[in-house]
């Protein structure tokens, strides 16, 4: 496969750049692209063009990325070539010229069915691929399957991807590892499987941890029974010890109540009720003394009291209480009378000033006549309310009829400015101001205005007829005139008299160049007089031919001309006509020349043509003709348009005499209107406005008047009040002309006179009713004094008032004092019933004591109480022990365990008890021990009830195992991926390594010019099989011997060798390499150059740089036959068209 | 009245295939099948129901920890206080189990018999359980077909460990037919041992109410029981109620359009978005990337790299919630960079090589051999068996894990940015 033709269509920056790689023979194509040429994008094309425009390409910047496009002339070993443009996408993205889609085969057709991985790592090299190749050859130390292997695949090289998985799988996984991560994982999962086992319950396990609490039951029960007796017994031993000093004690209390016999069932309270009674019965008599002596102390207070009860009786408490009260009331009286009086005084001397100010001259006691009643009052006000309100309403209505007057006398005065025209003639024509008249007016415009329009419309349309028939006229007078110049055409005579002579003339010609040519036929002497005839036409006769030959052509000369004049569009033949008939018979013949037979021959020729020119002729009378009818057909048209312009001149004068008339008739109108004649529509804006003014001029004066009317109405109106407030205002004093102000001040000043007036008449009547009340409580007290105190001095008053309340306080006091002895005195006599009541109760109560002890007295009462003390005392003792020994018992009978215990002793109890104790003891701290044991189980048993570690160990077993499982498939994927490589590796190297090493052993030498003799295979220090490089005087080196540069030519004398090996196998793509040499000296370069010159001959080899010097030493290194500069142009900023990259 | 069919619970029963990592929600895992049989007991108190029929499988077989029997008795126990009566049958696994053996359970829970179908009839609820225990671990036996008739006025129900006429992935015991189920006459069959919940019929109804949580990533979608309202006239109501608590997705990611191996991840993270917005309980997914991709051969290279983003992102996006199972590569290199076809050069000898090996079992074992030894000698069996074993002697196995060598060597051998 190789390329004849890269274009690169729209790629990165690339447009329509082409390099051509078509050669002849093979030979090194060398692509050199300065910085910003496109090299690198070309290389990115061409291998985009192979396999396809990546998905994230750089190159869809100045074309979008579904605009991509690049194509190439391919051609297979066979010879087949295929144009394929491939664009950017994901599906179908090849296609033929035609762009039809290619798939499949032809698909796969441009890459010779080589995969990309193929392509990418064995034909695409460049310095770093080369580089990396090296090390690989280091790296490996020459391992000659590694280093064949190697270079026949080209990318990372086997030995580096075979130490890598080595180095994977031994991280991943050693038989007697620990730390890797699947020996790790494998541990840790056969530890969380140990953890399931460990924490998995068993339920034999189970089971025994049941038994083993109900044994533990049982213990804790039967230790728990001993404690029970145990307990019981020292139960039973603390009672005895308890109830033993309880027997004791109750055997000696019922002894000693049975010595004391029978006594009185005295309660016992007996002797503390019996002295309470004696206290009592003592308390009493003593209170009695008490209060007699106290009862004669106050009869003698009483005694002593002197009472004055008439002083007191009822009547006179009464009227002194009201002398208290009035008393103060009387002498605020006495103070205030004279002041008061003053003051009445003097407000009913300012009174009488006020009426004078309101020029009132009545007396006092008249005034009252004055008051104005509220009635009248409030009708003088309404009044004043009303005048004021018609008083100012007609002033409104005066003012505004006045404004309107002014605003109608404006209005009326511009419309007399704004006359139409202020002529002569019109200036003393008044303006209809009525809006009919204006009507009637703008209706007449409007029809004058309709009626012109009418008119100019008609006259137009007029004009327009007439014009198109004056230019009808026109144009068939100018076709007239044409036809009338075009000449007159040939006659028929003439026409068949030109016939006949050419149909003669042509008779005979044709009969004399049959007889000369039966004689001229074969011969020298023919020949001869041919070659005689061609040779002695002379100019003269061939100048009558030409004479002669426009003798037919006479006739007709006039059509010709006119033809040449004017109608060039006929396109006659006239040149033509001349030249064909410059052959006349008549001239040939009658020349009397020998027979010339070629010109006889041209004669016939030039015979022919005459007649072609004859019909046409004939063609072009008959035209002729055509135009003669024409001609009278315009004619007539000519005359009938005449005769319409005619018809249409005098329509358009009578138009203009109706407009004429219509002009009159406005004018006349104007003149009767009073205006000057204008444009209807000026007179009709004109009017419209003087109709509008004229109404506001109407309807101002129309409101004037009705304003007029209505102050009429309110001067009757105003004087209708005046009249009738004249006589009110009379009523209250006024004067009969005093305005509204006036009244109001006089009606405001009488309420003033009046609200003094009242006043004064209230202070008047307040100062009688004081004076007669000081009169009345003086004679009151008169009244009393003469009653009470008669000794007392009359008519000082204030004196005798208050000796008479000074006498009432004594009184009163001793009374008091009177009625407090007597109350105390009823008091003792209660009390005194009451001691004597209590000394009789105790008495009484003694009695029945001594009774119920069957004594008479109180000594003998006070032994039955010590008697009844001391039984009582024993009695509850013995209760008490009996309760006791109830309580002490729990529950028993004090006589059973009376009779149980019998004789027994407390210290034999107590040593007893001491026993049992210790025992209790002993089986408590047992017990205790047990009950331990058995929750300590049964917590147990609860944990494995609730636990949860074994199917938690489950969990992480499983997560382990699945750890171990992704960790072992990777080592086994790793360690088969080695093993698969290899194996391979070996196998490759004992296919291949007769030819490569031969291949590359001559490739290596040239590259390194001769300094290298070449390779050979050998053993390592391992046995392994290595390469060795011989040097020219036969040293052996291993790879690790040589210089860098050395490695990297070593390198690619293995690589083309590959490819050369490859290429028996199957058709190669182009080795395509990108500055493969950048690092080679000149001289090695130069070698390379040569190698890959001639490798070029095994595939196409396509070597991109950007170094000018390689093309220069190609160039050096190579014949031209072997090479191919091609250089990348920077490409254009803004073009489209081809670039063309030639070599 | 209400009865809640439940089966094949696995009790303690660690759930499978998830290899621990940062990030993974671990707790949400641990006793999973413990919290779902909560949820079934709690499911029975919810909606008051009369009976729990369990139609075998309560533990696993090769489970030996007594604590999860005391578990599984305690919250019996819990039903026993609300007055829910409980049947059961033994399956295969409880037969085959100590637990069982040695269990003593509450005395609201009725085990029927493993020697003969017993009936039970609970007169009060008006209903009937037909049923009989695995006596042995493998029974081969029609067992349905000596089940009892129908009693008549209650409601019949036959409670049977069975694959019915076989099941994909599930031993055949105690085969029988649907036809036979169905004619028996019963009102229900509540039916145990096929883990996928499946109604075979409605007249009458035969269901398997399927497990109770999900163990593996074969168990995909909503695991539970199922709720059946009955009446004196019949069955009235059928409804599944999902109880589990973690739950096993497969997620398919096509790749065609990937362009590389970070628009591979997020493609899978997209993928991994969408479902994390509609979980609404702890899952276990197994992302499986499929398509003819350019990223094929990347994928396999770096397949570490691919495994530990996907979790990451999966934690990331899942709140807690996702577990990323595993990662399956099913993708397939794009046409244009097939190799497959090459057969010279180092490269196609190479693949010439590969392909030798696939179809030479001798080479292929012999190549395993010398190769895997070493590992193979320490395997554990869990490693070895089932159907993800490592079966290192295995042809099958090992020619499915060249097409991964394959891929590894040719990206190793050309870089990371080579196709295939």
């Amino acid at each position: 496969m190789k390329l004849l033709r890269l274009d690169l269509l729209a790629f990165g920056p690339l447009q329509g750049t082409t390099i051509e790689l078509a050669s002849e023979a093979p030979c090194l194509h060398l692509v050199y692209g300065p910085n910003e040429a496109g090299k690198s994008t070309a290389l990115r094309a061409l291998h985009g063009f192979f396999y396809g425009i990546p998905e994230a390409t750089p190159d869809a910047h100045r074309f979008r990325a579904s605009e991509l496009r690049v194509a190439a002339l391919l051609q297979d070993a066979r010879g087949r070539e295929l144009y394929v443009v491939r664009r950017k996408g994901r599906k179908q993205t090849l296609a033929a010229a035609d762009g039809t889609p290619l798939a499949g085969a032809d698909a796969s057709w441009i890459t010779a069915g080589m995969p990309e991985a193929q392509f990418r790592s064995m034909f695409a090299l460049s310095y770093d691929t080369l580089e990396q190749g090296a090390d690989e050859l280091l790296g490996s130390a020459g391992e000659l399957g590694q280093s064949l292997f190697s270079a026949g695949t080209g990318g990372v090289g086997a030995h580096a991807v075979l130490e890598s998985l080595r180095q994977e799988a031994d991280a991943l996984y050693r038989p007697r590892g620990r730390t890797q991560r699947l020996n790790a994982a494998l541990t840790a999962f056969e530890d969380a499987k140990r953890s399931v086992r460990e924490q998995s319950i068993r339920a034999e396990a189970f089971a025994e941890q049941q038994r083993s609490i109900e044994a533990a039951e049982e213990d804790a029960s039967r230790l728990q029974l001993q404690r029970q007796q145990l307990m019981a017994e020292r139960v039973r031993f603390e009672r005895a010890r308890r109830v033993l000093p309880l027997l004791a004690k109750r055997a000696e209390l019922r002894r000693q109540r049975a010595e004391l016999g029978e006594v009185a069932a005295l309660p016992g309270s007996a002797t503390e009720d019996r002295r309470l009674l004696e206290r009592a019965r003592r308390d009493a008599s003593l209170r009695i003394e008490h209060v007699d002596g106290e009862i004669a102390k106050l009869e003698e207070a009483r005694a002593a009291l002197a009472v004055n009860d008439a002083w007191l009786e009822p009547v006179n408490q009464v009227q002194l209480s009201e002398l208290r009260d009035r008393l103060l009331q009387y002498r605020r009286a006495q103070r205030t009378l004279p002041v008061r009086r003053d003051a009445l005084s003097r407000a009913q001397g300012e009174l009488h000033a006020m009426l004078e100010r309101l020029g009132l001259q009545v007396e006092f006691a008249q005034i009252d006549s004055l008051r104005v009643s509220r009635p009248l009052e409030a009708k003088i006000r309404e009044y004043a309310r009303r005048g004021e309100t018609v008083i100012s309403r007609r002033a409104e209505l005066a003012r505004q009829l006045a404004a309107k007057r002014d605003e109608a006398a404006k209005q009326r005065g511009g419309l007399v400015a704004r006359r139409f025209d202020p002529g002569s003639t019109v200036r003393q024509i008044e303006l209809p101001l009525s809006p009919e008249r204006v009507s009637l007016t703008l209706d007449q415009v409007t029809e004058f205005e309709r009626a012109s329009v009418e008119l100019e419309r008609e006259l137009r349309a007029a004009t327009d007829k007439l014009r198109q028939e004056e230019e009808a006229l026109e144009r068939t007078r100018r076709d007239l005139e044409a036809l009338a110049n075009a000449g007159q055409p040939p006659t028929e005579l003439q026409l068949t008299a030109a016939r006949e002579e050419r149909r003669v003339l042509s008779l005979r010609l044709r009969e004399e160049l049959r007889v000369n040519a039966r004689g001229a036929a074969g011969g020298e002497r023919a020949v001869r007089s041919q070659s005689s005839v061609a040779g002695s036409v002379t100019p003269g006769a061939r100048s009558g031919v030409a004479n002669a030959g426009n003798a037919p052509e006479a006739g007709s000369e006039d059509v010709r001309r006119t033809n040449v004049r004017g109608a060039r569009s006929l396109e006659l033949p006239v040149d033509a006509g001349a030249r064909g008939v410059g052959g006349s018979p008549a001239a040939v013949l009658g020349a009397g020349e020998p027979f010339d037979l070629a010109g006889a021959e041209e004669l016939l020729r030039l015979l022919d043509a005459q007649s072609e020119t004859a019909d046409v002729i004939a063609d072009r009378l008959r035209r002729e003709a055509t135009r003669v009818a024409e001609f009278a057909r315009l004619r007539a048209a000519h005359a009938g348009c005449e005769r319409q312009l005619e018809k249409l001149r005098s329509a358009a004068a009578a138009l203009a005499e109706r407009a004429r008339d219509s002009e009159r008739r406005w004018l006349e109108l104007c003149s009767r209107a009073g205006v000057a004649p204008r444009a209807p529509g000026l007179m009709r804006a004109f009017l419209t406005e003087h109709r509008a003014e004229a109404l506001r001029l109407d309807s101002l004066e129309r409101e004037a008047s009705r304003l007029e009317r209505e102050v009429e109405t309110e001067s009757a109106q105003q004087e209708n009040w005046r009249t009738s407030w004249n006589e009110l205002v009379a009523k209250i004093g006024s004067p009969a002309d005093a305005s509204v102000a006036e009244v109001e001040a006089m009606l405001t000043g009488l309420h003033d006179v009046f609200a003094r007036l009242d006043a004064t008449k209230n202070d008047s009547r307040e100062i009688e009713v004081l004076a007669h009340e000081v009169a009345a409580f003086e004679r009151e007290l008169a009244v009393l004094q003469a009653r009470l105190l008669p000794d007392a001095e009359p008519a000082v008053w204030d004196a005798v008032a208050d000796a008479l309340l000074a006498r009432d306080h004594a009184e009163r006091r001793a009374a008091d004092r009177r009625g407090q002895l007597e109350a105390q005195l009823t008091a003792r006599g209660a009390e005194r019933e009451r001691a004597l009541h209590e000394h009789a109760a105790t008495e009484r109560e003694l009695a029945v004591l001594m009774q119920s002890a069957g004594v008479t007295n109180l000594s003998a009462l006070e032994a039955a109480e010590e008697a009844a003390r001391r039984a009582r005392v024993l009695d509850e003792s013995l209760a008490q022990v009996q309760a006791e020994l109830l309580a002490a018992a729990d529950g028993f009978e004090p006589a059973a365990l009376e009779g149980e215990l019998g004789s027994t002793v407390v210290p034999e109890v107590q040593a007893r008890l001491q026993e049992v104790e210790d025992a209790l003891e002993r089986v408590e701290v047992e017990r205790e021990a047990a009950v331990h044991t058995l929750e300590s189980r049964r917590a147990g048993l609860a944990r494995l009830r609730e636990s949860r570690g074994a199917a938690d160990a489950a969990l992480d077993a499983g997560a382990e195992l699945e750890n171990a499982r992704l960790l072992a498939q990777r080592y086994v994927r790793v360690k088969l991926a080695f093993g698969v490589l290899a194996r391979e590796v070996e196998r490759y190297r004992e296919r291949h390594t007769g030819p490569i090493l031969r291949g590359a052993s001559a490739l290596f030498s040239q590259l390194t010019q001769g300094a290298w003799r070449g390779l050979e295979a050998d053993f390592g220090d391992s046995d392994e099989p290595v390469l060795i490089c011989v040097r020219s005087n036969g040293d052996r080196v291993g790879v690790r011997g040589l210089s860098a540069g050395t490695r990297d030519q070593l390198y690619l004398a293995l690589r083309l060798a590959s490819i050369e090996q490859l290429s028996a196998a199957r058709e190669l793509m182009p080795l395509v390499m990108d500055d493969l040499l950048v690092h080679f000296d000149d001289d090695r370069a130069k070698a390379a150059l040569q190698a890959l010159g001639e490798f070029a001959s095994v595939t196409q080899v396509l070597l991109f740089t950007h170094h000018q010097r390689l093309c220069e030493l190609a160039r050096e290194a190579l014949p031209e036959s072997k090479l191919r500069v091609h250089r990348l142009a920077p490409p254009p900023t803004a073009t489209r068209e081809l670039t063309l990259v030639r070599p | 009245m209400k009865f809640v069919h439940a089966a094949d619970l696995h009790l303690d029963s660690p759930l499978r295939g998830l290899a621990r990592y940062a990030g993974a929600p671990v707790e949400e895992m641990r006793l999973a099948s413990r919290r779902a049989c909560e949820n079934l007991v709690g499911l029975c108190l919810a909606e008051q129901v009369d009976l729990l029929l369990l139609a075998g499988d309560l533990y696993d077989g090769d489970w030996r920890d007594y604590s999860t029997g005391l578990y599984f008795s305690a919250q019996m126990s819990r039903l026993r206080e609300a007055g829910v009566q409980v049947v059961l049958v033994r399956g295969n696994h409880d037969a085959a189990s100590q637990i069982t053996r040695h269990l003593r359970l509450p005395d609201n829970v009725y085990e029927l018999s493993i020697d003969s179908p017993q009936t039970l009839s609970f007169e009060d609820l008006g209903i009937a359980v037909h049923g009989q225990s695995f006596a042995t671990r493998a029974v081969t036996e029609n067992l349905a077909r000596a089940y009892p008739e129908r009693i008549s006025q209650l409601v019949n129900v036959g409670l049977l460990h069975t694959s019915v006429n076989g099941r994909a992935g599930h031993e055949p015991y105690a085969p029988c037919s649907l036809d036979e189920l169905v004619n028996k006459g019963y009102d229900y069959w509540a039916l145990g041992h096929v883990h996928a919940r499946e109604v075979l019929s409605e007249t009458p109804w035969v269901v398997f109410a399927g497990n109770l949580q999900a163990r593996h990533a074969r168990e995909i979608g909503e695991k539970g029981a199922t709720l059946v309202s009955y009446s004196a006239s019949g069955i009235t109501h059928v409804e599944h109620r999902a109880l589990d608590v973690v739950r096993y997705a497969t997620l398919r990611v096509d790749l065609a359009r990937a362009s590389g191996f970070d628009a591979a991840l997020e493609s899978a993270r997209d993928a991994f978005a969408d479902l994390a917005a509609n979980v609404d309980r702890t899952t276990a997914v197994r992302l499986i990337l499929t398509g003819e991709s350019a990223v094929h051969s990347q994928l396999h290279a770096r397949d570490v790299a691919l495994l530990e983003n996907v979790r990451a992102f999966a934690t990331d996006l899942g709140a807690g919630q996702l577990w990323v199972e595993k990662v399956l590569l099913e993708t397939k290199p794009l046409a244009s960079h097939a190799s497959s076809q090459l057969e010279d050069g180092a490269l196609g000898e190479l693949l010439g090589y590969l392909k030798q090996l696939r179809s030479d079992d001798a080479a292929l074992f012999q190549l395993s051999s010398e190769e895997l030894h070493e590992l193979r000698a320490k395997l554990p069996a869990e490693l070895r068996d089932g159907e993800d074993g490592l079966r290192l002697d295995d042809p099958q196995r090992l020619r499915a894990e060249l097409d991964a060598v394959e891929q590894l060597l040719l990206v190793r051998l050309f870089g990371m940015e080579a196709p295939a």
